[in-house]
C-alpha cells in the first residue's frame, strides 16, 4: 500500500492521534493543577 | 467531549480497524495497546464513582471557578480524567507509530 491509497479513516485516525499526543499532556497538566486547587489550597483563599 | 470522541474512535475502532486497513499484522507496541485499554477501563470506573459522591456540577469542561467550589464527585472526575489521560497519550502514540512505521511504503 502506498500513501495515496490509504483509506480516509486511517488519515483521520492519524490526525486524531497526532493531536492527541500533542494536546493531552497540556490538558493533563491543567487537570493536575485542578486537583491541587481542590486539595492544597493556598493560605489566602 | 474529547474523552468521549477519543474513546469511541481511537479506542475500539482505531485499534481494531487501523491494522486491518493498512495491512499490518500487528500494532507497533502491543503491550502499550493493552495498557491503554486497561487504564481506560480503570479511569472510567473512577469517573463513574462520582455518582456515589454526589456527581459533579461542571459538565464535561470542569472549568476552574465552579470546579474549586464543587463537592465530592468533582474529585472523582479529576482523578479519573488524570488516569484516562495517560491512556489517551499511550493510545494516540501507539496508533500514530503503527500507521507511520508499519503502514504504507513510499
Amino acid at each position: 500500500m502506498t500513501w495515496s491509497r490509504v483509506p480516509i479513516f486511517v488519515w483521520a485516525v492519524l490526525a486524531t492521534c497526532a493531536l492527541l499526543t500533542l494536546a493531552t499532556p497540556s490538558l493533563l497538566a491543567a487537570g493536575y493543577f485542578g486537583i491541587l486547587d481542590r486539595t492544597a489550597k493556598p493560605p489566602s483563599s | 467531549m474529547m474523552m468521549m470522541a477519543t474513546s469511541a474512535v481511537v479506542g475500539p475502532l482505531g485499534n481494531w480497524l487501523t491494522p486491518l486497513m493498512i495491512g499490518s499484522r500487528r500494532m507497533a507496541f502491543p503491550r502499550l495497546e493493552s495498557f491503554s485499554f486497561w487504564i481506560f477501563s480503570a479511569g472510567y470506573l473512577v469517573i463513574l464513582s462520582a455518582l456515589a459522591f454526589g456527581g459533579f456540577p461542571t459538565g464535561w469542561t470542569g472549568y476552574a471557578p465552579l470546579q474549586t467550589q464543587a463537592s465530592g464527585g468533582m474529585d472523582s472526575y479529576l482523578v479519573g480524567f488524570a488516569v484516562i489521560g495517560i491512556g489517551m497519550i499511550a493510545a494516540g502514540f501507539n496508533l500514530a507509530c503503527t500507521i507511520i512505521t508499519t503502514g504504507p511504503r513510499a
